[in-house]
């Protein structure tokens, strides 16, 4: 055992027993009643303001329920639509909803033909442009805000 | 949702505890305070089942240090610059092996202890924050180097070190106070 071996066993033992003899600390006498008081705030803040957890369980079902049926549809739909332009789905989908799922198949494919003809320098111009321009509208609104907040 | 009446005597009971080992990690008592609270906000939201728990203050040690890690953590790049600063790994500090009397405290004062609580206090993140961890947490220097997410001779290192500042810290009161 070494020298350094020797000084570290020692120093672990006495600083074993002057720590171990320190007691608690007491807390800040304010730290229950301000834990207390975020708690209150926590209750009784709106349902929709807080965490999905802690929704009435009414709620959570329901809205569980409604993003398994929104991911089912959208499975749904891209494996059984003829995604191909003019294609009508109405035979897929009856009645006002086929109508509505066949405007919309025609609005993309309308889409999909615009953009399949611009060349690809054109589409990347075009969102650089569209990325710096939200950027700035972001950034000179965040500054008009502070400005007239007095927000730093 | 659980009624703060039902839970105020769980947080009296536990806040010292909680805050204490915060203030031990960190070092801060604003920090410390602020921790303590995110704790209890925690422990709140999971309190049905705490409260019946017979493990309810190990889950609230669990939870409050790794808080004061994560805290830490923010600042690791400056905790790391520190630690790197103080000298190479594994370099001996030339300093008096304790005696058989010096090494065996007897039962400290209230003031004695305030003095020990300051000079913890005082040393630096990489050296506090692994002796709080072997000494009151019990956790182990592979356990440590987990936490900490560094290697087990770098706790080791660091842990030596900080005991020889604790002890340097404490030399001349050690000497007055007769411990």
């Amino acid at each position: 055992m070494n020298e350094r071996h020797t000084k570290d066993d020692a120093n672990e033992a006495w600083a074993d027993q002057v720590l171990r003899q320190l007691p608690l600390r007491q807390a800040p006498a304010t730290l229950a009643l301000r834990i207390l008081r975020e708690i209150e705030a926590h209750r009784t803040l709106p349902w929709h303001r807080r965490p999905w957890g802690s929704w009435p369980l009414g709620l959570r079902v329901s809205t569980a329920g409604m993003a398994v049926a929104m991911l089912g549809s959208m499975a749904w739909a891209w494996f059984w639509i003829d995604w191909t332009p003019g294609a009508a789905p109405v035979h897929v989908v009856p009645g006002f909803l086929g109508a509505v799922t066949a405007a919309v198949v025609d609005l993309l494919g309308a889409l999909w033909t615009v953009l399949s003809h611009i060349g690809g320098w054109i589409l990347l111009g075009g969102a650089t442009f569209l990325t710096v321009a939200w950027i700035a509208t972001l950034g000179l609104g965040t500054t008009c805000w502070r400005l007239a907040s007095g927000y730093r | 949702m659980t009624d703060p009446a039902q839970f105020e005597p769980f947080l009296r009971a536990y806040q010292d505890m909680v805050f204490t080992t915060a203030l031990r990690l960190l070092g801060n008592e604003a920090e410390a305070a602020d921790v303590s609270q995110e704790v209890f906000l925690k422990a709140w939201s999971h309190f049905p089942a705490l409260s019946e728990s017979v493990s309810a203050g190990g889950w609230l040690k669990t939870v409050t240090r790794n808080l004061c890690l994560n805290h830490l953590q923010r600042h690791r790049a400056r905790w790391t610059a520190f630690s790197d600063l103080s000298g190479a790994d594994g370099d001996p500090v030339s300093v008096d092996i304790p005696t058989a009397e010096t090494q065996t405290p007897t039962v400290m004062s209230a003031e004695q202890r305030q003095i020990v609580e300051a000079a913890l206090a005082r040393l630096p993140d990489h050296q506090r924050v692994p002796l709080v961890l072997y000494h009151f947490e019990d956790l182990d220097y592979a356990e440590i180097a987990r936490e900490l997410g560094v290697s087990l001779s770098k706790v080791k290192t660091d842990l030596f070190r900080a005991r020889e500042a604790l002890r340097k810290k404490l030399q001349p009161t050690r000497a007055d106070l007769g411990f």
